[in-house]
């Protein structure tokens, strides 16, 4: 029997504050066990829960993003449920009224674009970490993580196969880390993955039921856990027994899916408004500053790069990986718009990422501005420097404060490329080996190498091999 | 008012308590106490039963500037019954759950 696949999403992303949601510890990954947990996120008695302005900022922007709308009066619910690692006995989130509502991101399916409906995204903290059997019969408890502001991302079921689930997680994931709000460190936990799956007959308008896998974070595993749910579920089906609705948890070492809990231990999470936080009042002012200092999203910009600069969209993809690329692309042609945009995006995206490497940083980080690049780039332009020397000054420039002219002349890299100096010197060449010359003429054409090897010997290696090779032919053929 | 047996287990269970029966029966009248009085509560007519806070009120926002608090550890972990390397040590919990 042929099976529709119906995927519903819900992300959790940490939010990029530098403090919790809550209170004024800080918000950071590795830290030494709770060392980063004061009285509030430990839950005592008495402490009262402060909201974070930097996560709302975030939530809104989040939110513009997707075209969503902003619950402009929002609030805080408790959760409850019981668990070692929740000291209150309840996660504080939101429930009637999430902060985004009806947001949608758009993306490219083998049928074209495709909308995926965001139906909410909430704030929310996130729990403590267990570690199981830390001792035995004793899990250890590190509340670092307790209180660390969290977005809940969640789509409608628009998915219908793994491929597209990737390609929104990607872009989602992409789209928080250029915006700033979240770093999306999966490997930290930063960008977490819960998938909903149900199967339904070819065709048919109802919804089957269906299966949570919880916490899946990494793109590989979520595509094999879906492709292995989505079969558990059609071999059910198909024996004729029915899918039970409950909450699974992928094992990527034995590549199945397992049974967490089922419905009838579901937690009963009796949702209700937290009474020690008020509405969260967001105005228009507010919504409209922060629209106005949000960065250009990434595919409008990708967009705009395709029709002003002509570069493939495998080189604009690489550009905008990283904000600070883009952002420093234009800057580099805004100081010098002689500078051919392909030269430019291949030096940061390719050259300079190479350098980086190399020194274990990233261009961000390196003394290397829009302004040393641009002259960099305009003496490679220019001749003046070879495509080798650029790369030896690049180098020299992550480690200096001189210009790059500066590195120029002190590395003796600067190219002889004037064609008077460049023709004196040949001159000299062509009447010091008469025989040559006349072999050349007569047409022993494989002498070209032998004079630009003499003229790059006379000119200690600095000649412009090009345009040395152009002067000596036309020479010869006078 | 009586709440049924079934509810108590459930609640029970969500509390993760372990009661006797007796203890069962006790909380049973207990509660239904409780929900006969919050039964009278309802039973008047209140003009915007959704008023939870005073409509004007909003929640103060806070900077986001860190407080830190690493010299509290030692200090506060001599209130918990057992930690060791900085981790708090409690039973082992099977059912797994961190939302």
């Amino acid at each position: 029997m042929n099976w529709d696949i119906v995927i519903g999403l819900e992300v959790h992303t940490r939010l990029n504050t530098r403090t919790k949601l809550f209170s004024s510890s800080l918000n950071a990954y590795g830290a030494e066990p709770n060392t980063q947990a004061n009285l509030v996120d430990l839950g005592y008695p008495g402490v009262l829960p402060v909201m974070n302005e930097e996560a709302v900022r975030l939530a809104t922007r989040l939110g513009l993003a997707i075209g969503a709308e902003i619950d402009q009066a929002s609030r805080m619910a408790r959760k409850n449920y019981f668990y070692p690692d929740l000291s209150k006995g309840y996660q504080i989130s939101q429930d009637d009224r999430p902060i985004v509502n009806n947001g949608s991101l758009s993306i490219s399916t083998n049928d074209g674009e495709k909308t995926i409906r965001i139906l909410r995204a909430h704030l929310e903290e996130d729990a403590g970490k267990s570690t199981h059997s830390f001792r035995p019969n004793q899990s250890g408890i590190d509340f670092n993580r307790a209180g660390t502001p969290l977005l809940e991302i969640v789509t409608e079921p628009d998915f219908c196969n793994a491929t597209e689930v990737i390609t929104y997680l990607k872009k989602l994931h992409h789209l928080v880390r250029y915006l700033g709000i979240s770093d999306a460190n999966m490997q930290e936990g930063s960008f977490r993955c819960d998938v909903n799956i149900s199967l339904k007959p070819k065709g048919s308008d109802t919804l089957g039921t269906r299966a949570e896998i919880k916490n899946i974070n990494s793109f590989r595993f979520i595509e094999q856990a879906i492709h292995h749910e989505t079969e558990r579920q059609a071999e059910l089906l198909e024996s004729g027994q029915s899918v039970v609705q409950e909450t699974r948890l992928y094992d990527a070492d034995k590549n199945e899916t397992r049974s967490m809990r089922s419905k009838e231990n579901a937690h009963d999470y009796r949702y209700f408004p937290d009474p020690d936080l008020l509405p969260i009042l967001i105005s228009q002012a507010d919504i409209d500053h922060e629209k106005q200092g949000m960065p250009e999203l990434p595919w409008l910009r990708a967009k705009r790069f395709s029709e002003s600069y002509a570069l493939s969209d495998e080189l604009i993809e690489s550009l905008l990986r990283d904000r600070h690329h883009a952002d420093l692309f234009e800057s580099i042609l805004q100081e010098n718009p002689d500078l051919p945009a392909k030269l430019v995006a291949n030096w940061i995206c390719v050259e300079l990422q190479a350098i980086a490497q190399r020194f274990n940083s990233s261009l961000l980080d390196s003394p290397l501005n829009a302004t040393r690049i641009t002259e960099l780039l305009s003496l490679l332009h220019k001749d003046t420097l070879s495509s080798s020397g650029a790369k030896t000054i690049a180098e020299a420039l992550w480690e200096s404060t001189a210009t790059p002219s500066e590195l120029m002349s002190k590395l003796n890299l600067a190219q002889l490329s004037n064609d008077d100096d460049l023709l004196s010197i040949i001159k000299i060449i062509i009447n010091n080996n008469p025989e040559q010359a006349q072999d050349f003429r007569d047409g022993k054409t494989k002498l070209m190498a032998f004079f630009v090897g003499q003229v790059m010997k006379a000119s200690k290696g600095s000649a412009n091999p090009k345009r040395t090779t152009e002067l000596i032919r036309k020479l010869l053929s006078a | 008012m009586t709440i049924p047996n079934d509810t108590i287990d459930h609640i029970a269970r969500l509390s993760h308590l372990k009661l006797s029966d007796q203890d069962k029966i006790r909380l049973a009248k207990n509660l239904g106490n409780i929900i006969t009085f919050i039964d009278q509560v309802n039973a008047y007519e209140i003009p915007n039963p959704q008023a939870s806070h005073t409509q004007e009120a909003s929640q103060p926002l806070r900077p986001d500037e860190p407080f830190r608090s690493d010299l509290e550890r030692d200090l506060i972990q001599q209130n918990a019954p057992a930690a060791e390397e900085g981790l708090y040590l409690v039973p082992d919990v099977i059912e797994t759950s961190s939302e």
